[in-house]
């Protein structure tokens, strides 16, 4: 690991103020990982720790967490686990109660790709190190992505979490080095790699995300998430669907569908939900549905299956959820 | 093992002459960080008193010879080659110190200092390893005896003259851009002062800000009952609590848990009593290579704090966070249970 | 030797379990040396060619550093190629600019920590004349080649009958290729080494190995030390299942970096490294031809494997070991060959030949079983071997008959439904099936020594090793019982090659072996404390013939006047010396060689899969076991549980992947190389079948270390096809294959 220099920031002001050339520290299971394969070098740490930030409220409008809550204390509040269950199921789903713990919401939000190639510094990666290539491009791509996929990276997005949170008109939060805040929908805060896989997302240098907003909605209580792995706990998913229903004389009036597991970002599906909204909840609309939210999949030989898998774990999700109503 | 011939080494010899070593009672406790510098130093340790000689190798039980019946010889041998009388002994507490190739040189003086024996002792060799440290690390190197030599000597000396027994230091102090506490502005990259409650005890530290909880406590603080079999959050071995909840250590910076209570397998038995959770692992054999088994044990203290995991299944859920290859599995699971209803 | 003593057989927790659930039991990284250096291990990044150039001055200006290592300045070992066995590997020590597979150690920094050792490693910069690599046998089939041996597991090739003409003229078949991938041992402990020198000429390591005795040999030779100055010691052992059997580069390099620097030098792998030079379980290809006639009775068996070695070292995976003896059949063929690639020299993983091997063949098995439209038990039964079909010997012991009977009574196989796709619960597909598990019981040459003190307490040595499997525990037993003591009166130490020399912990062999010596030297220090008895005249037994004593509770006594006792300490203590001694060594049984000895045991396996998403969960595991005498009924059953996960990684998750381009290994962590959680394993249900082996050794113990992962695989893969009709040849049956 590089050597860096260190700072417990007393509030946002303080964090903001040494953001200059320093990346945020806060639960570190993904930056202490990463610093210690040499793919992330940062010169700076500022540790967010101690700015407050771990509170959930909520109120009638919704719920606001803090970026420092932990995973495990956002998986268990009983107003998520009731009000917006797929955001706790995603949460328990992933990882381990140890990692749980530690993780932060904020950090979850800037998770980085698992992809095997961004994590050996001696392959080659655009997202580490721009215009180096593509190594999952023809190597091996079985866990990698097939939707928002560019011919510079096929990298997946890990994160559980981030793909309920896409499927809750999440909010995030921010506040900038001068002051300003921002409120950024969460469909719109990650970005596909494009031509920039080293751009993964709009924050602005020194940004720091403060809070993560779920707004209160008609369909975020009857939501589902179901993840497929390679083996029955601690793995990232091979696909996931994220679902949110709001059915109202039989008609399903508003929805929101979410992918994981196959997409270079959390992955809202306009596609599905549109093959969704006023229809009544059947299995031959859930396929169609899922047909529509994979319609433009791009597979590598290895990743070919993620796109039938894809459409069952989505039809299964539904299923699933119109069964639990 | 057969008893080796005193005094016959492959390395350094270090003969001792203490002024009040006839009653010197060897100590298993005394014994464990004389054996850590030994390692060190490549060494062996002969300490001979009026009456009795005492025989250190690393990795062996301490030979005790009575010095006239079971090695007048060898003792007339070593002392004849210190120069000293074998009948009278040498008039002041002294240490030697006999190369391979049978260079001999005097290294330490008068005595009795303060503390026991084997603390003064364990002084004297502590002192000579962290001269072989220093000496190693400069770009022109003297010769590994010649620092050893000059160590045993300040060593022994400052042993001596001090009142309270020097403690060995968890981490000598070492070069670099040491800045002290954080401040404000920041601290690093070199080494900063730590303190962390560990088990209950405050331990001081000079670390790096880069240094991983888990180094910190199994390289810094002789605590190595936490392990690293991945040190990338991936196998839970490193299982720790921090202010009760189970965290992986390897993916901790110490730096950040100053103000927190951590617990360690260590901690969790009270004096020669197992706690139950332990108790339960040994009854269920929940262990194999037990390896990874200080890391499945502080998990099942967190999952029973958490209490969302009541079921068989529920608690290899929650359990699944802790890779056992010997797959104890089944028998984890039931330690836990088990051991759940005990606490 | 089948009297029953008191301790032996009894599930008795684990004599090292207190100080391991206390993280007091140092492995070999753990060991407390003062002021030791770290070094960090600098890997290849490219599989094939040469270093062009190589610049450590960032690395060695970094602070802390007090050495970079590499082909350029390390020092020339004088052994360096020397082979010390067999089945020695040929090391990579910086001796030449070759690079012959990713992740090979082409440089070793030192520094006073480890944050800076593993810092300035990673400023090493290294240049390569890279040529592309190999990465996979599969297309290079016909490159296979007849390795020069097959180490200790018989001959490369065998012929019995006519295999090809039984085959063709039968009335069923099953032809088949089965594929296994490469897989990692992945012990929880990573590999690791402190080296500490003693002199110029004197070595202690501290090591993490699975065969002591064999490190030494290895380091001495690369030294051109005399074995008897480098000592080894290990007294725990966080697992090793095969890779820890061999001393390996990042050994030798420990030592050479602690000479180098004048320091003890601690070296721990990595475990991205674990995956490159510690050896590997190779990817085989094996074509499986089984020929019934309408009764199911075998005509004709051929089992051809291709594995894969290193492109400098020979390694083969004993596949069709099992299919020379397991069933009878008069005509039977097999094949082992090699084909090269640019990877790190595989090696022995648990149950190396037949854990691949049982899948290819108990898979072919069930698929003539299906061919027959039999039930798969009953198939196995009709090719039941009354005696070993290899050789024509008598077996020393066999209960697979039983383990068949008592396996499948509680599984309840009789209620199994034939058809596939015909058992299901809700929308999971459920599927039951079977296999046989085997294991030969190995035993080789060892030693142990026993002494007994005026404490009255017996102190029994042997260097061995325990990884795991409880060697502590049933070597106390086995000496308790032998001298008639108390459990509590009885010390065993191993780990050190001080002690009595012992083989490898492999071959899940240690018990018999080691144990066999250890019984023999209490034995015989029993013996010298009734002789030293009746020869002292202050001895209530003086002048009393040896036979006409009895050991109890840690005296002799009289067997015809029980009061008649003389304590072993008490005995030691008149006899003026400080201890008796019996040092024993013990070669195999003598009649051994006339019986064929072999483990057995069945499996049967409950899955389900979902029908829809593929996801396999194995629900149950029903496991009869027949392994001789079985030393602590406790530990005994983690063994084979321990093997039985093991099998469920193997079937449903291991595969090492290299990039078909550069031959680096993409799965190098345990994120990416799946191994069983705790959620992955149900209850598993094992029984025990007692057998009474008086042939096999001196204690009757056939070994218990691998049996467990056997035919398990098989039977899980014949359970999915049970549940889905999906036959998957190909492991690990991840659910893509099932979509």
């Amino acid at each position: 690991m590089e050597p860096f220099r260190y700072l417990r920031a007393e509030d946002e002001r303080h964090a903001l103020a040494a953001s200059k050339g320093a990346t945020y520290i806060a639960g570190g299971t993904t930056l202490v990982d990463l610093m210690r394969l040499g793919v992330m070098r940062p010169r700076a740490l500022v540790d967010i720790s101690g700015l407050g930030l771990a509170a959930i409220d909520a109120d009638d409008g919704g719920v606001r967490i803090g970026a420092m809550a932990r995973n495990t204390d956002v998986a268990v509040h009983p107003v998520i686990a009731a009000s917006y269950p797929v955001l706790s199921e995603a949460l328990l789903s992933g990882a381990s109660p140890q990692l749980r713990n530690m993780a932060t919401t904020g950090g979850n939000v800037l998770q980085r790709t698992r992809c095997a190639y961004f994590r050996d510094p001696a392959a080659r990666c655009n997202k580490r190190d721009p215009g180096a290539g593509c190594g999952a491009i023809g190597g091996h791509a079985r866990m990698h992505a097939v939707l928002g996929v560019s011919d510079r990276c096929i990298a997946t997005h890990p994160s559980d979490m981030c793909v309920a949170l896409v499927a809750l008109d999440a909010v995030v939060r921010t506040r900038a080095p001068s002051g300003a805040e921002r409120a950024i929908a969460f469909a719109d805060f990650h970005l596909e790699p494009g031509a920039h896989p080293e751009v993964e997302n709009v924050l602005a240098p020194g940004e720091l995300i403060t809070h993560v907003e779920l707004p209160k909605t008609a369909f975020s209580a009857r939501s589902h998430y179901l993840k497929v792995r390679d083996r029955a706990s601690y793995a990232f998913a091979l696909v996931s669907a994220a679902v949110a229903l709001h059915v109202d004389g039989g008609v399903i009036r508003e929805c929101r569908v979410g992918l994981g597991g196959v997409a270079t970002k959390p992955w809202r599906s306009a596609p599905a939900e549109a093959g969704l909204v006023g229809k009544s909840p059947s299995v031959a609309v859930f396929r169609a549905a899922a047909e529509a939210a994979m319609k433009d999949a791009t597979a590598q030989p290895d990743n070919a299956f993620k796109i039938e898998l894809a459409k069952r774990t989505l039809v299964r999700a539904l299923v699933e959820l119109t069964e639990r109503a | 093992m057969e008893k080796v011939a005193l005094g016959r080494c492959d390395g350094l010899l270090l003969l001792a002459f203490p002024s009040e070593g006839s009653d010197f009672v060897v100590r298993e406790a005394d014994l464990a960080p004389i054996r850590a510098e030994l390692r060190g130093l490549g060494a062996t340790l002969v300490v001979v008193s009026a009456t009795s000689v005492w025989q250190f190798r690393p990795d062996d039980d301490v030979e005790h010879f009575e010095r006239r019946l079971d090695a007048a010889a060898e003792v007339e041998r070593l002392t004849a080659l210190c120069g000293i009388d074998g009948a009278s002994g040498p008039t002041s507490e002294s240490v030697f110190l006999i190369e391979p190739r049978g260079e001999v040189r005097l290294v330490s003086r008068t005595g009795p200092g303060a503390g026991s024996l084997a603390e003064r002792l364990l002084a004297a060799l502590s002192s000579a390893g962290r001269a072989v440290v220093a000496e190693s690390r400069r770009p022109v190197r003297i010769s590994r005896r010649e620092c050893v030599t000059s160590a045993l000597l300040a060593g022994f000396a400052l042993a001596s003259g001090n009142a309270c027994a020097p403690v060995r230091a968890p981490g000598a102090s070492r070069d670099g851009g040491a800045s002290g506490p954080v401040s404000a502005a920041g601290a690093g990259p070199g080494e900063l002062d730590v303190v962390l409650t560990v088990n209950g005890e405050r331990r001081p530290l000079r670390i790096e800000p880069r240094v991983s909880l888990l180094d910190a406590l199994r390289e810094r603080l002789d605590l190595p009952g936490s392990k690293k079999g991945c040190d990338h959050g991936q196998c839970g071995a490193c299982t720790v609590l921090v202010d009760g909840r189970r965290v992986y250590a390897c993916l901790t910076l110490a730096v950040m848990v100053q103000n927190a209570k951590i617990t360690t397998i260590e901690g969790l038995a009270r004096g020669d009593a197992l706690h139950p959770m332990q108790a339960a692992f040994v009854a269920e054999d929940g262990l194999q290579c037990g390896y990874c088994t200080p890391g499945q044990i502080m998990s099942a203290m967190g999952l029973v704090t958490e209490g969302r995991a009541h079921t068989d299944d529920e608690v290899r859920e929650h359990m699944s966070g802790n890779l056992c290859r010997c797959g104890a599995y089944p028998n984890i699971v039931r330690a836990i249970q088990i051991g759940r209803k005990a606490i | 030797m089948s009297e029953r003593g008191l301790f032996v057989g009894q599930g008795l927790d684990r004599v090292d379990g207190r100080l391991k659930v206390t993280g007091r039991a140092p492995y070999a990284a753990e060991t407390a040396v003062a002021n030791v250096a770290h070094a960090v291990i600098v890997g290849s990044a490219v599989a094939k060619g040469t270093i062009a150039s190589i610049d450590t001055r960032a690395a060695e200006r970094s602070p802390g550093v007090l050495a970079a290592l590499t082909h350029v300045n390390a020092p020339k070992l004088p052994g360096a190629e020397k082979k010390v066995g067999p089945v020695d590997r040929r090391l990579q020590l910086l001796q030449d600019d070759a690079v012959l597979y990713a992740d090979q150690p082409v440089a070793v920094v030192v520094a006073d920590t480890l944050e800076r050792a593993q810092h300035a490693a990673s400023l090493v910069v290294v240049r390569y004349a890279a040529q592309d690599p190999r990465a996979s046998i599969d297309d290079h089939q016909g490159e296979a080649f007849k390795p020069a041996s097959l180490g200790p597991r018989g001959e490369v090739d065998s012929n019995r009958g006519d295999a090809d003409t039984a085959i063709a003229g039968a009335k069923v078949k099953v032809a088949e290729t089965y594929t296994t991938p490469a897989q990692n041992h992945n012990p929880m402990e990573p590999h690791a080494t402190i080296a500490v020198w003693q002199g110029e000429s004197s070595l202690t390591l501290y090591d993490a190995s699975q065969g002591i005795f064999g490190a030494r040999r290895k380091v001495a030779a690369v030294f051109g030390l005399d074995p008897a100055r480098v000592r080894v010691i290990n007294h725990y052992v966080g697992g090793g299942f095969g890779c820890k059997g061999s001393a390996w580069s990042h050994v030798a390099l420990a030592a050479m970096a602690a000479r180098v620097t004048g320091r003890a030098v601690k070296l721990v792998v990595t475990r991205p490294q674990m995956f490159a030079f510690v050896g590997h379980r190779p990817r085989t290809v094996q074509n499986v031809t089984l020929a019934a006639d309408a009764t199911g009775t075998l005509v004709g068996v051929t089992h051809d494997v291709v594995s894969e070695t290193s492109s400098f070292d020979e390694f083969v995976e004993p596949c069709a070991v099992q299919t020379r003896m397991l069933y009878a059949c008069p005509n039977v063929r097999t094949r082992h060959r090699l084909v090269r690639a640019d990877i790190g020299t595989p090696t022995f993983q648990r149950a190396p030949g037949e854990s691949t091997g049982t899948f290819a063949l108990e898979s072919a098995m069930d698929e003539l079983a299906v061919a027959l439209a039999m039930d798969p038990l009953a198939l196995r039964l009709r090719n039941y071997a009354e005696t070993d079909p290899a050789e024509g010997k008598p077996w020393s012991s066999k209960s697979l008959r039983e383990c068949y009977r008592q396996g499948a009574e509680r599984f309840g196989w009789a209620r199994r439904t034939p058809k596939p796709r015909s058992m299901r619960r809700g929308r999971r597909l459920i599927g039951w099936g079977m296999a046989t598990a085997t294991y030969p019981a190995n035993q080789s040459k060892s030693s142990a020594v026993a002494r007994m003190g005026i404490d009255g307490v017996a102190r029994v040595q042997a260097g061995s090793q325990d990884i795991g499997t409880g060697t502590y525990t049933i070597m106390t037993q086995i000496a308790a019982d032998a001298l008639g003591l108390p459990l509590e009166r009885v010390r065993f130490d191993l780990g050190d090659t001080a002690m009595p020399e012992t083989p490898v912990s492999g071959g899940s062999q240690t018990a018999s072996s080691t144990g066999s010596a250890v019984k023999m030297a209490a034995l015989a220090l029993r013996d010298k404390l009734a002789t030293t008895a009746v020869a002292d005249k202050a001895s209530p037994l003086f002048g009393r013939s040896e036979g006409s004593l009895d050991f109890v509770d840690g005296a002799v006594v009289a067997k015809d006047d029980p009061k008649k006792a003389d304590p072993f300490g008490a005995i030691v203590s008149r006899s003026g010396q400080s201890e008796i001694v019996a040092l024993v060594e013990t070669p195999a049984k003598e009649d051994r060689k006339k019986y064929a000895a072999h483990s057995f045991g069945a499996d049967f396996v409950e899955v389900s899969v979902d029908e829809d998403l593929g996801e396999v969960r194995v629900m149950r595991v029903v496991a009869a076991f027949a392994a001789g005498r079985i030393l602590n009924a406790k530990t005994a059953r983690s063994q084979f549980i321990g093997g039985i996960v093991w099998a469920i990684g193997f079937a449903l998750e291991e595969q090492t992947l290299r990039d078909p381009r550069t031959a680096r290994v993409v799965t190098r962590d345990l994120a990416d190389y799946h191994v069983p959680v705790h959620a992955d394993v149900p209850a598993i249900d094992v029984i025990s079948v007692d057998e009474d082996d008086p042939h096999v050794n001196e204690i009757g113990a056939k070994g218990i270390g691998e049996i467990g992962i056997t035919g398990c695989s098989a039977a899980i893969a014949n359970a999915v096809f049970h549940a889905t009709g999906k036959r998957v040849r190909d492991l690990p049956i991840t659910l893509d294959k099932l979509l």
